[in-house]
Order: structure tokens, then C-alpha cells, then sequence
């Protein structure tokens, strides 16, 4: 099994190859603050693919949570298990919750459709959430191994008709009305013409049905794990955002109920949220609806922090995913250390040849002319270059510098009398940016490698896990052919630059969603301004730009039904942007377009936020005309 | 093995020029495709006056221009081409939210059409319809058929594969085609052994990935493979170009590939036939239920293959819709001419299998 190549955690069935690959520390992120609030009331967890949504429920499932036992004292696992404690997510290494994962599209989007008043397709919609929760809990205990016959269902107090209604004195009469109540409602949903309301009759009491009223608890008997469980019921809605917006809006209305006893929480792609609730929860502001309190009966948590991203704690867990992921590959295992990044960071950046070197000195010579800077000036000015600055890039640095100077000096006249030089002075320190602008300019004019190293890989995933497993993948298949060729195992910078650069490309192109034409198109658009002013001479923005910043009032004027909001919706959704707002610059108020980091790789620009593009929405829009 | 009456190449053109002028009302399906293979059926039944025609103008969003100019072109000559008024429908393929909508649509619109007057015989022309329409609209009429006397005669013109400047874009959510559900959602097929079958094509990895990932990793993995086709090398193509998946992902071998003809969906049709009824004989007494997935993604007559399969096995049929195309260069709108490949079946009297 190579998970490089799974690219989505979802794929590997077997707890026992699940658990070494969840990195702790994210999940410890997760339930760090009050793990108890998130079984008592709605939780929505919001992110885009490959955030961890579904790697968070897998690890809830039962049958993840049964193999605890088997990692006891395994020192990769143990950080991981200790989480999952604290969050009384296990008790004694035993499950102590009973969590069903439930996929939202296919028949509950399609009850929808129906040609029935809104509140009957509501109505639907419940009985069927909670009759596939009722089956599916009852059907993981039967998974591992649990007898059926000895399950009980704890149910509210004063509950006797209700308890009644769903049969839960006897699991199999239990397990039989929950069945009743799916086949009634799927025979609808599955009809290639639905029959009209008025014609349902005995069907529709068969379809109303409503455990989640009662149900607190579920008994597991001794003879499973030697005493008796009680486990936490709970349903995890996944994937909502293929529920239509106003059948989530009612699920989210009915689960916050904080009468219901029933662990719940609902994961959704974060664009579900219209832009403007994204761009709330991306504020960190609850939402204040009538009959509603923030934080009391629903929690939001976004699991990508887009807006104030932390690098650093990212690359410690892309270090961490890495080195799990590396751990099963035998044939590297045997021959290098399980540690990508000293793997990646051990080769040396490639310099320009001579000859490139030759005609970025006579471009040097040529501006210095121009700008009647002098060599002893030149010299003072590079004197502030950190010393560990490669040759190459220190020319890519001066020629910058040289530019700026040339505009800072004013046209001399031929019958001028000659400007009296500026008094030498202390000379800033050059800033990094610079040294990254002049790199960026580098790479563009002469092919010199960029993207190579742990760090830069790790910045390029967007805080996800996926996208770096990703773009990763690329160069761990390079360093496996190597240990299996019985080379190095290392790669250097202008391999590990070729094949990531290379790999973005290919994976931009293979962009299928709705409107990836479009959002390859804008992305096109946004690039190309930005890599305009990355390779000015003068490098106006140091590093350059990576970014395009529209007004805030154009992003909060923008019309939802337009086809250029859909656009913008699944660019967003899928990480080809990242959107940064409000973010404050000369005195005004911008949203920035970020692009994602692959399309930053693929076009060659900084990975630093700020740099951006200034324009409108509407110039956006005659871009993307120009496809249709 | 199930039974499928159909005719092909020539002997589909005498059957439509001399069976169609002899019965009574006719009700006729089509849909305005951007190929000009789409003008193949109507131009020969269009002129009979017993002929209803009804045509889906199917929606999607983010359809280039070209393309929309091209469908306008081929509603005006379809219009041409009718005796009586033609109808010509708009259906939404996708709802607001990006929904799978079409085959809904399109099956209550065929019930509306029907309840209109008897239509002894109906033609559905699947040639510029997409599977998302066709097949759930077959599945009405083949139901009805079973119930009442109605002929159901499926007709597909084919000329080739579409221009390659054209590209198709994959919707994000994979779905059940309407009414080809089966029971796979329920509890009772919970814990099925599922056998994906699913149709290889270029371009198509990410589409793979997604309703493979959607399924739920099935327990295997047939992918069918285009051989004999035009270009005898497009099957090892294909292999190679899915490599990742199919290695990686499936932990498929060369054994589980099916090579079904390229142009002959009777071969498609065969093959699942064979495959499926061996897997249920295989599992009988096992107390292990079987269920056969079926995928058509790519070329449109293996894909109707797989509805034959689907429709005499009632078998689930799992797909991703297409939302919308991309144009690489300038598309001309072609010229009617005799497609190659030209089928007919008679979807009423197809046998159910035991």
C-alpha cells in the first residue's frame, strides 16, 4: 500500500493501516477547546476537499475506534489516542461513541425533487436521515462483531409512546421499522415519476418516523469488550453541501434542537455556506438568527484557517503526514531517513551558468550607466546582501536595486551641469523579499529552480493535507526510483523544481468541476497580472504579486445569480483561489483573489501574502468573456 | 442470457423507411444535439404524417457560445424536417444547487407527452441525447411497455467520436441515474459485494476517481476497454493513460478487463451479461449478495450496452453528469451525411433475465 498514491485517506478500508497515518496534531487542533460542546449540540465543520472532513468522521467510526485497543503503547498512535480520550471519544481505549457517517447526496438530495409540498419533503428528508442512522449504527455493531441480541436502547424518560412508535424494546423490531421507513422513502425517491401527494396514503405513515426524540444512548453487552458500553449515539451528515440549500437550512434548524440527545454534526464543503456566510465564518463571526444563539446551539468550526494562516505549524504537520506516509514504503525505508524534509532540503540550489551569469553583469554595467550609480556604490550596496546570498541571486538583487535607483534619478540633461552625487549613507539591510523577487525574477528570465525544499513544498498545499500528499507524491516516486536504482536517495533543486512545477501544470489541467474552463481562465487572468509585476525591473512589490485585490464594496455588491459568482463559488471550493478579506492597503479596504498554491507553482510566483494585483471584478469578467 | 432483438447498418434504414409509414400514431423523441448526426432519424421519419415529433433542448451552464449557435442551427433544420409541428422542449439537465435533474425532467415530460393521445409505437432517437436522458426515458417506456401495448424502438446513429476539440466538464457529485438506483442505497444491500464495471475513457481520470471514491471503494473493478476499435491501440492507450487508478487505486490486473467493440453494443451488452450471471452463480449459496455497478462514461454505443444490461438485469447504473463543454479552436458545425454505425432495438420485447 502506497498512500502517496491514495491520495485520499477515505480509500484505505483497514483500520489498522488507518490509524498510523492520521497525523494527531490536527486532530488535537480540533478538539482542544471544550470537546464536549461538540457532542451536546449542531456542530458544522466547513473546508474545502481534502481539509480532513471525512479522515475526522472515519476516525469517529466504530470500527476505527474498536482497533484502539491494538495501538495500545504504539508510540506513533499514542498522541492520537490520548485526543480522542480528552474528547471522551474513547473511555479505556473503548469506543464511547457509536458514530455513523452519512453521505448527503444521491436519494437524500433527490427527495428534493418530489412533487410534494415543502414541509412533507422536509419531513421525508428527516425520517430518512434518521432511519439510515438507525440502521447504520445497528449494522457497525454487527461489523465488530457485537451481538445484537443483547443491544439496548436507552431512550428519554417519559418517552413510552415514542419508544414505542420506533419499536425500541426489541433491537430486531427496531432495526425492522427503521427498514420500513428507508424502503418507503426510497420507493419515492427511486420512481421514475414520482405519484402524486394526494395518492401516498399508507405510505406516508410509514415514513414518519422520529428516534432522534428519544434515543440517548445505545447498551452494548459485556460479552463484547467484558463490560458493559454505553455508547453516544451520533450522525455525521457528510458532504451537505450536495443537500439543496433550503434542505440544509432545515436540517440545520432541526438538529440544533438542543433537545435531541443524538451526537450531531454536519460536514460540509465550505462554498455550501453562500459568500457571504463563508466570509463570516471566515471573520470568525457567529451567525444571530432569530430563536438562535451564537455558540449555544451550533458550533461552526472552518478547518482550513485561510485568512491567518499559521506556515509554521503547518509545516510541522506536513512534516509529521510525511513521515507516516513514508513509513510504509519499504524500499525507501530501507536505504534513507523517513524524513522528507531532510531528504528534500539536503541538495544545494543550482546556479545560473556562465553564461547567464555573463549577461545579467552586462545588464548590471548597462543599468548602473544608466542610473550614474558607481561601482564604489554598487559595492556598498551589495555589502548588505546576507552573506549566505548565492552569487547569482546578489546580481539578481543589484539589477533590481539598480532599476529602482534608475527611477528615483531624474532625467539628465546633455547640457546639464552634472548632479552632485548623494553623500554615501548607511544603506538599509536588504529585505528577504527582495532576495525572493530577485529568485522569482531569476527563475522566469533564466529557468533558475525555485520551488525546491521541504518549506516551499509545505507552503504550496494551502493547509491541506491532501494537496500536499499531492503534490508530494511526485517527488517521493522520484526518490523511490533513486533507492531502487541504488542511487542517492536525494534529489536536487532542479529535479525537485522540474517535477512539482511540472506536476501543477498537469494538475490545473486535469481540473474537472463545474466551470474549471472558467476557473482555469481566471486563474490565466490572475496569473498573468501578477507575474507582470513580479518581473518588473524594479520589483515595485519586492517578491511581487500572487494576488488580485478588488474593493471590498465590489465583492459585497456582487450578485449571487450572476454566472460570474458560480465561477468565483467553485474556484473558491476547490482552492484554485483563496479569498483574504478584509485586508487593509493604502488606505482602503480590499478583498484579495489569492491564487492557490498550485497555481502559484505553476506560474512561478512568491508564496508571501500581500502582493496584489489592483483591479475590478468587471475586468474579471470581460476575461473570462473572452472563453465563452 | 437475457434477449435483445435489434438490427443494424442497413437493415435499420429499410426497417424505419418501410415499418414506420405502416402503423399508427408515432410518437417520436429526440433530442437537438450539436452533431449533425442528430438530423439521421428525423429526415426520414419527419415526413410521415403519423409522426409526432418531440425534441429535448437539454440545459446546462457554462455551454460555449459555438456550441449554442450550432444546437440553434440544428433546431431550425430539425424544425425543417417535421410534417406535423414539431415540439421542442427546454429541460434544465442540472437544478440551481448543481443537481442532477435531467432524467426527472425528462421522464415527466415523456408521461406528459404520452397522456396526450395512444402512440402505438415510440421512437426514442438516443443519438444527440445524453445518458442521463435517455436511459431513465427508456426506462419509463420499458416499464410501460411492460404493462400496456406499446412497441419501444430505440434508434442511435453514430458517426464517429465527437470532435476532439470538444471536451466534456465532469459535474463534482456523482449520482444514481434517475430510476437506475436499484436497491444499492437501501440496508438490504448494505453489505452487497459490489462489482464496478465502468467504461474507460480518455480524459476521464478525475471523473474515475470521484465515482470510485463516491461508491465507497467497490470490492472490484471491471473497466471495459475499447477492443476491436478504429484505432487498434486505443485500449493500451487507455490502460496506460489510467494506470494510477487502476494499479494504485483498485488494485486491478489485466484479468479483470472487459474488451467490448467499440461501435457494437451488443458486445458491451454480452459481456456484462456473462460477467454478471457467472458472479450471481459464483455467490449463490454463499449467503453473499452480489451487485453489479454499472459506469458509461466515453463513447455512446457501448454505453447503450450497458443499459441493455442494466435495463434486463435491473441493474444500478452510476454516473457523473456532464455540466458543461470546452471548446479548444473553432468548431464548424459538419454537414449531414449517412453515419457509420446506425442500430435499432426493440426495447419491448427485450426478455427480462429469470
Amino acid at each position: 500500500m502506497n498512500p502517496w498514491h491514495k491520495r485520499a485517506d477515505e480509500f484505505i478500508r483497514e483500520p489498522s493501516e488507518f490509524f498510523p497515518l492520521v497525523s494527531p496534531q490536527p486532530i488535537e487542533k480540533f478538539f482542544h477547546k471544550e470537546p464536549e460542546r461538540l457532542f451536546d449540540r449542531l456542530v458544522i465543520v466547513a473546508g474545502s476537499p481534502g481539509s480532513g472532513k471525512t479522515t475526522l468522521a472515519r476516525l469517529l467510526e466504530l470500527r476505527t475506534l474498536a482497533a484502539a485497543q491494538d495501538f495500545k503503547g504504539n508510540p506513533e498512535v499514542r498522541d492520537l489516542l490520548a485526543s480522542l480520550a480528552k474528547a471522551h471519544v474513547l473511555e479505556d481505549l473503548s469506543p464511547a461513541v457509536l458514530a455513523l457517517r452519512l453521505p448527503a447526496g444521491g436519494q437524500l438530495r433527490s427527495i428534493w425533487e418530489l412533487p410534494y409540498d415543502l414541509r412533507l419533503r422536509h419531513r421525508l428528508l428527516r425520517s430518512m436521515i434518521q432511519a439510515k442512522a438507525v440502521l447504520g449504527w445497528l449494522r457497525s455493531l454487527e461489523d465488530v462483531g457485537v451481538n445484537l441480541e443483547g443491544v439496548r436502547i436507552s431512550t428519554t424518560s417519559h418517552a413510552e409512546a415514542a419508544r414505542e412508535a420506533v419499536s425500541a424494546d426489541d433491537v430486531a423490531g427496531f432495526r425492522e421499522r427503521a427498514r420500513v421507513t428507508e424502503r418507503a422513502i426510497f420507493k419515492l425517491t427511486s420512481a421514475l415519476v414520482a405519484p402524486p401527494q394526494d395518492s401516498l396514503g399508507d405510505l406516508l405513515s410509514g415514513a414518519a418516523y422520529d428516534p432522534f426524540a428519544i434515543i440517548e444512548a445505545i447498551e452494548i453487552p459485556a460479552d463484547w469488550r467484558g463490560s458493559v458500553l454505553r455508547l453516544k449515539p451520533m450522525v455525521i451528515v457528510d458532504d451537505a453541501h450536495d443537500l439543496h440549500p433550503l434542505q440544509l437550512e432545515d436540517v440545520d434548524l432541526w438538529l440544533r434542537d438542543r433537545e435531541i440527545k443524538v451526537a450531531r454534526w454536519i460536514l460540509t464543503r465550505a462554498d455550501s455556506l453562500n459568500l457571504h456566510e463563508l466570509r463570516r465564518v471566515l471573520r470568525d463571526e457567529e451567525n444571530s438568527a432569530p430563536g438562535t444563539k451564537p455558540g449555544r446551539d451550533r458550533i461552526r468550526i472552518l478547518l482550513q484557517d485561510s485568512a491567518a494562516r499559521s506556515r509554521g505549524t503547518f509545516r510541522t504537520i506536513a512534516e509529521d503526514v510525511a513521515k507516516r506516509y513514508l513509513q510504509p514504503l519499504a524500499v525507501l525505508n530501507r536505504r534513507a531517513s523517513l524524513n522528507l524534509k531532510s531528504l528534500l532540503n539536503k541538495s544545494n540550489p543550482a546556479y545560473l551558468n556562465e553564461t547567464d551569469l555573463k549577461t545579467l553583469r552586462a545588464d548590471n554595467v548597462r543599468v548602473a550607466e544608466e542610473s550614474g550609480v558607481s561601482v564604489e556604490q554598487i559595492a556598498a550596496m551589495e555589502a548588505n546582501y546576507p552573506p549566505e546570498t548565492p552569487y547569482d541571486v546578489r546580481l539578481g538583487i543589484t539589477q533590481i536595486l539598480l532599476h529602482r535607483e534608475l527611477r528615483r534619478t531624474p532625467q539628465r540633461s546633455l547640457f546639464g551641469a552634472a548632479q552632485e552625487e548623494e553623500s554615501s549613507q548607511e544603506l538599509p539591510r536588504v529585505q528577504r523579499d527582495v532576495i525572493v523577487g530577485a529568485e522569482l525574477q531569476l527563475l522566469h528570465r533564466f529557468g533558475r529552480p525555485f520551488y525546491f525544499g521541504f518549506e516551499r513544498l509545505a507552503d504550496a498545499a494551502n493547509e491541506n493535507i491532501e494537496q500536499f500528499v499531492t503534490l508530494a507524491s511526485v517527488l517521493v516516486d522520484q526518490l523511490e526510483t533513486q533507492a531502487i536504482r541504488g542511487k542517492p536517495v536525494t534529489l536536487d533543486a532542479k529535479q525537485q523544481h522540474k517535477a512539482i512545477t511540472e506536476h501543477a501544470t498537469d494538475l490545473i489541467a486535469q481540473w474537472d468541476f463545474p466551470y474549471a474552463p472558467q476557473v482555469r481562465k481566471l486563474v490565466e487572468y490572475i496569473a498573468s497580472r501578477c507575474i507582470d509585476l513580479t518581473l518588473r525591473p524594479n520589483a515595485p512589490l519586492s517578491d511581487g504579486a500572487n494576488a488580485f485585490g478588488v474593493l471590498l464594496s465590489d465583492l459585497t455588491g456582487l450578485d449571487h445569480t450572476d454566472e460570474f459568482a458560480r465561477v468565483l463559488h467553485y474556484a473558491l471550493a476547490y482552492q484554485a483561489l483563496v479569498l483574504i478579506e478584509p485586508y487593509d492597503c493604502k488606505g482602503k479596504t480590499w478583498a484579495l483573489l489569492e491564487l492557490g498554491g498550485v497555481a502559484i507553482i505553476a506560474n512561478g510566483l512568491t508564496q508571501s501574502r500581500g502582493g496584489f494585483a489592483e483591479g475590478t471584478f468587471a475586468q474579471l469578467k470581460t476575461a473570462l468573456e473572452e472563453l465563452a | 442470457m437475457s434477449r435483445v432483438p435489434c438490427l443494424a447498418a442497413a437493415d435499420v434504414d429499410e426497417f424505419v423507411s418501410h415499418y414506420f409509414p405502416t402503423v399508427g400514431a408515432t410518437l417520436f423523441i429526440g433530442n437537438v444535439g450539436f452533431s449533425a448526426d442528430v438530423l439521421h432519424f428525423p429526415s426520414i421519419v419527419g415526413a410521415l404524417p403519423n409522426v409526432d415529433m418531440r425534441f429535448f433542448h437539454e440545459h446546462r451552464p457554462g455551454v460555449p457560445q459555438a456550441i449554442a449557435h450550432i444546437a440553434a442551427e440544428r433546431e431550425t433544420q430539425l424544425r425543417a424536417l417535421a410534417v406535423n409541428p414539431p415540439e421542442i422542449l427546454n429541460i434544465d439537465i442540472l437544478a440551481d444547487d448543481g443537481a442532477p435533474v435531467g432524467g426527472r425532467n425528462a421522464c415527466k415530460q415523456v408521461q406528459d407527452w404520452l397522456g396526450v393521445k395512444a402512440y402505438p409505437d415510440v421512437i426514442v432517437d438516443a443519438t444527440g441525447m445524453s445518458r442521463c436522458t435517455a436511459f431513465p426515458v427508456l426506462k419509463l417506456l420499458y416499464q410501460l411497455s411492460q404493462q400496456q401495448a406499446i412497441r419501444v424502438h430505440l434508434l442511435v446513429a453514430d458517426g464517429g467520436p465527437h470532435s476532439a476539440l470538444v471536451a466534456s466538464v465532469s459535474n463534482d457529485r456523482a449520482d444514481w441515474m434517475h430510476g437506475f438506483a436499484a436497491d444499492t442505497e437501501t440496508d438490504d444491500a448494505a453489505n452487497a459485494l459490489k462489482l464496478w464495471v465502468v467504461q474507460l475513457s480518455e480524459r476521464a481520470g478525475v471523473a474515475l476517481q470521484t465515482m470510485f471514491r463516491e461508491l465507497d471503494s467497490p470490492d472490484e473493478v471491471c473497466p471495459v476497454l475499447p477492443f476491436p476499435a478504429a484505432n487498434p491501440r486505443r485500449a493500451d492507450e487507455l490502460l496506460f493513460e489510467h494506470k494510477d487508478y487502476w494499479q494504485n487505486e483498485w488494485f486491478e490486473t489485466p484479468l479483470s478487463f472487459i474488451r467490448a467493440h467499440e461501435v457494437d453494443p451488443m458486445d458491451a451488452f454480452r459481456s456484462i451479461a456473462r460477467l454478471h450471471e457467472a458472479r450471481l452463480e459464483s455467490l449463490a449459496g454463499s449467503g453473499l449478495k452480489s451487485q453489479t455497478i454499472l459506469s458509461p462514461i466515453g463513447r455512446r454505443l457501448p454505453g447503450i450496452g450497458m443499459l441493455l444490461a442494466a435495463l434486463s438485469y435491473d441493474l444500478p447504473i452510476f454516473y457523473l453528469e456532464t455540466v458543461g463543454y470546452q471548446i479548444t479552436g473553432t468548431l464548424e458545425p459538419g454537414v449531414q451525411s449517412l453515419p457509420t454505425h446506425r442500430w435499432h432495438f426493440r426495447v419491448d420485447q427485450l426478455v427480462p433475465a429469470a
